[in-house]
């Protein structure tokens, strides 16, 4: 693949590649060293320098990928990583993805999506006011620096192989098992590298000493977006352990699992703490540790997954970046310890709070609930490397302890998200509150009559069912009564009167149809893992296994070939109660894969989707002389629920992201207001 | 090559790694297999229990299992069998002795003290102090008051 | 600065030390790899089908005689790469030890067109439901284990063994 250019100087993908990580480390150094100088010293004359040298870090991380993409796509095995992860036969699509499916790649690609996010914070910040754009980015470069040593350094995957082999690998077979893993991926490194703006904000907030608005609106916002990919992420992950790993679930709390979860935890709670600031002036200190939690367990998780240290599904092969990823854990940590310690003073809260029977109060019980969750799950996944370490003891924290542990956490957020839209700032006068109460009583008791009748006995499903009907009214409530009120007083059609209700108060209400969305997830979580049903049994040709008045009946066995693989199938055709057939026949089948250079076989399963259950068939065994095969079947109530959400959450982030037409304050509106003692 | 060979010769014959189990045990005896399959750690898999994982070794697993619920042992002694073989390392749920209580505890001690500190944070008011102006408090939030409006006529 | 913030500064500290310590201490352990406890305790027993005779054997006909014992599955790549170790170390040391191969996971039929592709001087034992393999607190394909001559698991090789490797653990066994 190389190439003689102009007199005689050779470029290769190697050389181009990782002259490009050189030239990004140094620009990032650059602009994280003037923009932090120059934000501290006030210096706005030298912010088109750092702004010049992130465009520069911009550009060429891109384009370093954009070569590996390119390396990859031409099977240059000259290149150390493709020669790793690259195959011949790989297809064209899943060459791409061979850009994150091993460690050094998906670091580099880690390093385009950080050059992404500076890049469109750059440009949307480009008329702003300097400090904040210099402190902002200075930290920001300095995390790029991190990255671009990492790839230049201890994750390079530019080495020059000279002499190179004529054919690799090819990827990780789990990876090129399920259209999900194209997708799935970007959404949580868009995630976890996303962090790294609020984090960016935040130090430069607490390196200005300036907590005003002019740094905590761009600091919500760049965390609503965060938030979102990871939501998008870790559903997508789940999915693709449904579809692929073929044991019938979605969650195990593998380290993997809990690394994307802990940031999520983080921001999460710092989405509801930062409306407590906002309005009371309080919770700075905490709001603010919050943000930066969230950056420092991204870059633990990524410790978690990729140290090599942590048993995992996917966790990435034993590798040498895991001290150089502790030490920089310990720098970002202490960093903002010391920030918020000496910052400290200056964060006083401007109210105290009245009662805990108030929205600040229950965002504050909302705060602990996640606060708690965050502990378990980081405790869980360290304590096992703890016992090690202290008393060489091997154990092991699983989904018992994880499930037991978390489960009322889970229903205290849930309860919350009932009670807390009910509650107004302040403090809460009970009459009032208890008058509100009719709606979504109604709703609560619908749940749990519903949960009832459906034949629920697991205590903490009808719990679930019982406060999902009564969050959803809250939430439907808080949704549509203002914009029935319009249609009433202005006389606005039903359309027009919600547009404009929502477009008033993006935030507020694209995070009700968010909450919408996490009601849905809960009742799926609640029916698909209580309400499931299992069999497992071996068929002949002809035979069917009754599932839940499913029958799957065996048709055949079934194999083919692809370039990179062949396969075996179970040819099944699911009987629905009504009599009506689904046939999975061929790549539909539930199938054992054999790739080329692997030795075990990869089970895909099958699923038949349902919008009310889906039904889950795995091939677990063949006899091809018989033939028979030996099935573990399922069928999951409502598990679609849990992807369906997604939508939901996109719509609602994107209604609260939406950027204001005109900048109308809220502060307007008390004009309307109605004295509470009033009633 | 070898591996595809190898493959080939799968297809053509069979993949039979996964013998057939035991017969599951009448439903009493089988929820209690079924429920400590969910505790003990599959061991040649990722962290799943010998219930969830659909390795053949994890189906041997959940057959000694039921082989010694057959036989009549107690939990405790079933779960005593796979801890003699790996130790703790077997149990997905760990047991609460020594340095594990921790991991029990820590999780409610935070939550205790958590609260403690939200009640904390309620102001006493001392007796000749202004009360809050909760009508102010509720009307920045036109909302709350829209709807409040709409709920009182 | 504060009193708070100096007592802050020290928890700081003490949490950073603990961190580091423990990842420290973690770098290099391989995950994975699954804890053994049976080293040291008297072998399970076991009556197995001697795939070629027919015959049953048990633990208890080699008492006094130290044991190779070597799971694996015709499915295993890294057990037909350390085929070729087992058979050079049978030719070695029958004479003192005894080599059992235990099949599992896996079907006669498969096992005896292996066997007969690549030959096999030693007895080989079938395992149809991976009882003994379970009893053995066996975690993977290949594994090998070593028992003394009183029947006690002086340890197994969770790995396809290599000659040095058994050259090592069959001089344990002898003693």
């Amino acid at each position: 693949m190389a190439e003689v250019v102009g007199n005689g100087v050779q470029v290769s993908h190697s050389n181009l590649g990782y002259g490009l990580v050189l030239l990004g480390l140094l620009a990032a150094t650059f602009a994280a060293f003037v923009g932090l100088w120059s934000g501290l010293t006030r210096r706005e004359t030298l912010l088109p320098w750092v702004r010049g040298a992130v465009y520069t870090f911009s550009g060429s991380m891109i384009l370093s990928n954009l070569t590996m993409i390119h390396a990859l796509f031409f099977d240059d095995f000259s290149v150390k990583y493709v020669a790793q992860v690259g195959s011949k036969a790989t297809p064209p699509i899943f060459k791409v993805v061979s850009l994150w499916s091993a460690l050094e790649g998906s670091i580099l690609f880690w390093g385009m999506i950080l050059a992404v996010y500076l890049l469109v914070f750059t440009l949307m910040y480009r008329k702003a006011q300097g400090r904040f754009v210099q402190l902002s980015l200075g930290i920001m470069a300095a995390v790029a620096v991190f990255f671009a040593f990492l790839i230049a350094g201890p994750a390079n995957p530019w080495t020059a192989i000279p002499n190179p082999l004529s054919d690799g690998p090819g990827p990780n077979p789990l990876l090129q098992n399920h259209p999900l893993m194209i997708i799935h991926p970007p959404m949580l490194y868009l995630g976890y590298v996303g962090m790294t703006v609020p984090f960016g904000i935040a130090s430069g907030a607490l390196l200005s000493g300036e907590i005003t608005a002019a740094w905590m609106m761009p600091l919500r916002k760049w965390s609503m977006v965060p938030f979102l990919f990871l939501s998008i992420g870790i559903i997508l992950g789940s999915w693709w352990a449904y579809a692929v790993l073929g044991w019938g679930g979605y969650w195990a709390w593998d380290p993997v699992e809990n690394a994307a979860l802990l940031p999520w935890i983080a921001i999460t709670a710092f989405l509801h703490s930062t409306m407590v600031l906002e309005r009371k002036g309080s919770l700075k200190l905490w709001t603010l540790a919050l943000g930066l939690a969230a950056f420092v367990l991204t870059i633990v998780g990524t410790f978690m997954t990729r140290s090599g240290v942590f048993n995992s599904v996917h966790s990435f092969t034993q590798s040498e970046i895991g001290p150089t990823f502790l030490k920089f854990i310990v720098i970002i940590f202490v960093f903002s310890f010391v920030l918020l310690v000496v910052r400290g003073g200056k964060l006083q809260s401007d109210s105290p709070l009245e009662s805990v029977a108030s929205r600040e109060g229950s965002i504050l019980l909302n705060n602990l609930a996640f606060a708690a969750l965050l502990f378990t799950v980081l405790l869980g996944t360290i304590f096992p490397l703890v016992q090690e370490a202290l008393f060489n003891k091997r154990i092991s924290v699983g989904e018992p302890y994880f499930n037991a542990m978390s489960m009322p956490c889970w229903i205290l957020i849930l309860f919350l998200m009932g009670v807390g839209p009910m509650m107004p700032w302040g403090k809460a006068e009970p009459d009032l509150v208890l008058k509100q109460l009719l709606v979504p009583g109604a709703g609560a008791l619908v749940g749990l009559a519903a949960s009832m009748a459906l034949g629920a006995r697991n205590p903490w499903a009808i719990g679930v069912y019982t406060l999902a009907g009564f969050v959803a009214m809250v939430t439907l409530r808080e949704l549509f009564l203002p914009a029935q009120s319009r249609m009433q007083e202005s006389k606005e059609n039903p359309f027009t009167a919600l547009v404009r209700s929502a477009s008033k108060a993006r935030r507020r209400f694209g995070g009700y149809v968010v909450h919408l969305g996490i009601v849905g997830i809960a009742v799926a979580v609640a029916a698909s893992s209580t309400a499931k049903v299992h069999v497992s049994g071996t068929v002949k040709v002809g035979e069917t296994l009754e599932v839940a008045g499913h029958k799957v009946r065996f048709d055949g066995l079934s194999s083919g070939s692809e370039p990179h693989r062949t396969w075996t199938g179970a040819d099944v055709t699911v009987i629905f109660p009504g009599g009506s057939e689904a046939v999975h026949h061929g790549l539909k089948a539930p199938r054992m894969n054999f790739y080329e250079r692997q030795t075990d076989p990869v089970g895909s399963p099958m699923v038949d989707e349902g919008a009310l259950r889906d039904v889950y068939v795995s091939l677990m065994a063949f006899d091809s002389k018989t033939p028979s095969a030996t099935f573990n079947a399922w069928v999951f109530p409502l598990v679609g629920w849990i992807w369906y959400a997604i939508p939901v959450l996109v719509l609602g982030s994107i209604i609260a992201l939406w950027p204001q037409g005109r900048r109308r304050e809220e502060r307007e509106a008390p004009a309307k207001a109605i004295p509470q003692g009033s009633a | 090559m070898i591996a595809l060979s190898l493959a080939l010769a799968l297809v053509a014959g069979d993949y039979a790694p996964a013998r057939q189990g035991l017969e599951p045990l009448d439903a009493q005896r089988e929820a209690r297999v079924m429920k400590l399959g969910k505790v003990l750690r599959c061991a040649v898999c990722q962290g799943l229990s010998i219930a969830d994982s659909p390795a053949s070794m994890a189906r041997a697993q959940l057959d000694k299992v039921r082989e010694l619920v057959a036989e009549g042992k107690t939990d405790q002694e079933v779960m005593d069998y796979f801890v003699a073989r790996y130790g703790e390392w077997a149990l997905l749920e760990p047991t609460t002795n020594g340095l594990n209580g921790l991991l029990w505890l820590g999780p409610v001690v935070l939550l205790v003290v958590g609260l403690l500190v939200i009640v904390s944070l309620v102001k006493k008011r001392a007796p000749g102090e202004l009360a809050p102006q909760a009508p102010a408090a509720a009307a920045d939030d036109p909302f709350l008051a829209q709807v409040r409006a709409e709920l009182e006529k | 600065m504060s009193k708070t913030a100096w007592a802050l500064f020290a928890v700081l500290g003490v949490a950073l030390g603990a961190m580091w310590l423990v990842f420290h201490k973690s770098f290099g352990n391989d995950p994975h790899a699954v804890p053994f406890e049976l080293a040291g305790k008297p072998a399970p027993r076991f009556t197995m089908k001697r795939l070629d005779t027919g015959e049953l054997v048990k633990l208890e006909d080699f008492i006094g005689r130290p044991i190779v014992l070597n799971f694996w599955a015709t499915w295993c790549g890294p057990c037909k790469e350390e085929h070729p170790v087992l058979q050079w170390a049978y030719q070695k040391w029958q004479r003192d030890v005894v080599f059992l191969g235990v099949v599992f996971e896996d079907t006669e039929e498969n096992t005896k067109a292996f066997l007969v592709q690549n030959g096999s001087s030693w007895p080989q034992l079938y395992d149809p439901k991976s009882t003994v393999a379970v009893d053995f607190g066996v975690a993977g394909v290949p594994e090998t284990y070593f028992i003394n001559r009183s029947g006690v698991i002086v340890g197994k090789y969770p790995y396809p063994i290599d000659p040095q490797t058994m050259t090592k653990r069959i001089s344990e066994i002898l003693q």
